[in-house]
């Protein structure tokens, strides 16, 4: 099953798209306080002992590039939901 | 040999081969044979206290804390960023930049440290160029040894000389060390891009992804950042000056760690101070007291007595004999049990009438910490680096490291070879 998720598009836009066998996320802050989030998002990934999980890359202009490995996709989904980038979480 | 050297040299032997065959864990094991010196009276617990060099263990405990605390700002992703930028995001050049940067790193830092700052951010860097990262994590393997190589704190093996010999100074290190360190690395790099060369390739689009990236977000806390590198200068300016101002580096590099730790405040102590390498430090507890069985019964010196017999006590042959077998030993077994073992023992050439035991000294931190460069698990970092690479599916095998690795090892003690003898023995 997969997951499809309802965006909080007073926070942030994003895209989605394949990127090999991984997914590439473009989020884009839509204010500088939305930082502390997304940042809390990274943290999560950095503590556990896996490296290669997600990658994270900052751009200028509150812009994000995050490489999320196939097998952390849901638990990616999960923590922006979790600091309210998303707003619905369901399976389908 | 007495009784007492018997069993000294019995509990050793055993505890050595545990040790290299990595049965059980080497603290554990080293821990049990410094016990057991004590238990069956060879040394007492008084005497085994003595011979625990508080040097290198306050210093290797030092410089974990202050490297925890810096981690904390995002410097060292700054820094890989920077640098794949500065090689405008060419997977060869970024090779080579990294390289330089974990060797420069690894001078002041230990090299495990080094490596584990360094390996989420080459897998970060290369899975944005989607080129393959074992060329980019064995060339940080091989410059973190090379670069550790240079300095008195730069690799344990220096660490231990420098607090064993009082001459052998941080000065000392840099002046005997740092120029041929620079050489090997320049040689091993430069070969390491030749080979690599043909794999290092990427697209236009993916080179300006990287280009884009904004380094300076990277960096968490501004403040963390200022005090962390005011204090890291005051403590490699504490190294330069230890000797002048006649304090150990031990007691340089805790003053450098508690001070940042009254600047940062409480909520760092407790993360520093879990995050020092226990294991290693009471693993360096452990062999000291182990060693400290052979020394005080007499296996030393009638080892070194053996080996000055073998070379006639001619400094060159001695020189370069410890050269060669510490290279070619620490590429198999753990170079610090080895170090700690034959420090005693060319104290004890000395008295033996080895008159310039200078050669010797460099010959072993040169052969002790390149060595380590010679197979996968010859050095600390090399099987931490593959184990981290093996556990998100990127295998760097035995064999395949070996075909590289030793080789070029044995180049550097070629150069290292010239280097000691124009240098130190004509």
């Amino acid at each position: 099953m997969k997951v499809k998720y309802k965006l909080n598009e007073k926070l942030i836009e994003l895209t989605e798209k394949k990127n090999g066998d991984d997914y590439e996320f473009s989020i884009t802050l839509l204010s500088k306080e939305q930082k502390k989030g997304l940042e809390k998002v990274r943290e999560y990934f950095d503590n556990n002992k896996v490296l290669t999980d997600i990658h994270f890359y900052i751009h200028a202009n509150n812009r994000y590039q995050i490489i999320v490995r196939n097998d952390y996709y849901n638990e990616f989904l999960i923590q922006l939901f979790k600091e309210q980038f998303l707003l619905e979480l369901k399976w389908v | 040999m007495s009784t007492q050297a018997l069993i000294a040299l019995g509990v050793f032997l055993v505890i050595y081969a545990f040790i290299v065959t990595e049965k059980i864990h080497r603290t554990i094991i080293a821990m049990i044979g410094g016990i057991l010196m004590v238990v069956l009276g060879i040394v007492g617990q008084e005497e085994a206290l003595h011979h625990i060099d508080f040097n290198t263990i306050g210093l290797l405990t030092g410089m974990m804390i202050i490297v925890t605390i810096t981690a904390e700002t995002g410097l060292f992703k700054y820094l890989a960023i920077w640098s794949a930028k500065k090689a405008g995001a060419d997977p060869l050049k970024t090779l080579i930049m990294f390289g330089i940067i974990t060797a420069v790193v690894s001078a002041f830092l230990d090299n495990v440290t080094t490596v584990l700052l360094m390996v989420p951010v080459t897998f970060s860097i290369t899975r944005q160029l989607q080129v393959n990262p074992i060329p980019f994590l064995i060339t940080q393997i091989l410059a973190s040894n090379i670069g550790g190589t240079a300095t008195l704190i730069g690799d344990p093996p220096n660490i231990m000389l420098g607090s064993a010999v009082k001459e052998l100074t941080f000065m000392e290190f840099i002046y005997n060390l740092s120029a041929i360190s620079f050489l090997i690395l320049f040689v091993n790099i430069a070969i390491l891009a030749f080979i690599y060369r043909k794999q290092l390739k990427t697209s236009t689009e993916l080179k300006a992804n990287v280009m884009d990236l904004d380094e300076k977000e990277e960096i968490t806390d501004k403040v963390l950042l200022t005090k962390s590198l005011t204090v890291i200068g005051l403590t490699i300016l504490g190294f330069f000056l230890h000797q002048l101002l006649h304090i150990e580096s031990a007691t340089v590099a805790l003053a450098g760690a508690f001070l940042l730790l009254l600047l940062t405040g409480e909520k760092y102590l407790d993360k520093a101070l879990e995050k020092v390498e226990w294991t290693t430090i009471f693993f360096f507890i452990g062999l000291f007291v182990l060693v400290s069985g052979l020394v005080e019964t007499g296996v030393i010196s009638l080892l070194a007595d053996k080996a000055v017999h073998l070379t006639g006590g001619n400094v060159t042959s001695t020189s370069l004999l410890i050269l060669w077998v510490s290279a070619i030993a620490s590429a198999f077994i753990d170079n610090i049990p080895f170090v700690a073992t034959m420090i005693p023992m060319i104290k004890d050439m000395g008295d033996l009438g080895i008159q310039n035991l200078e050669p010797l000294w460099w010959s072993l931190a040169l052969g002790a910490c390149l060595g380590g460069n010679g197979t996968l698990i010859g050095a600390s970092a090399n099987v931490i680096v593959a184990g981290l690479a093996a556990k998100e599916g990127h295998h760097i095998s035995f064999g395949k490291f070996l075909l590289i690795a030793f080789p070029l090892m044995i180049l550097s003690i070629m150069i290292c070879t010239v280097y000691i003898y124009l240098r130190y023995l004509i």
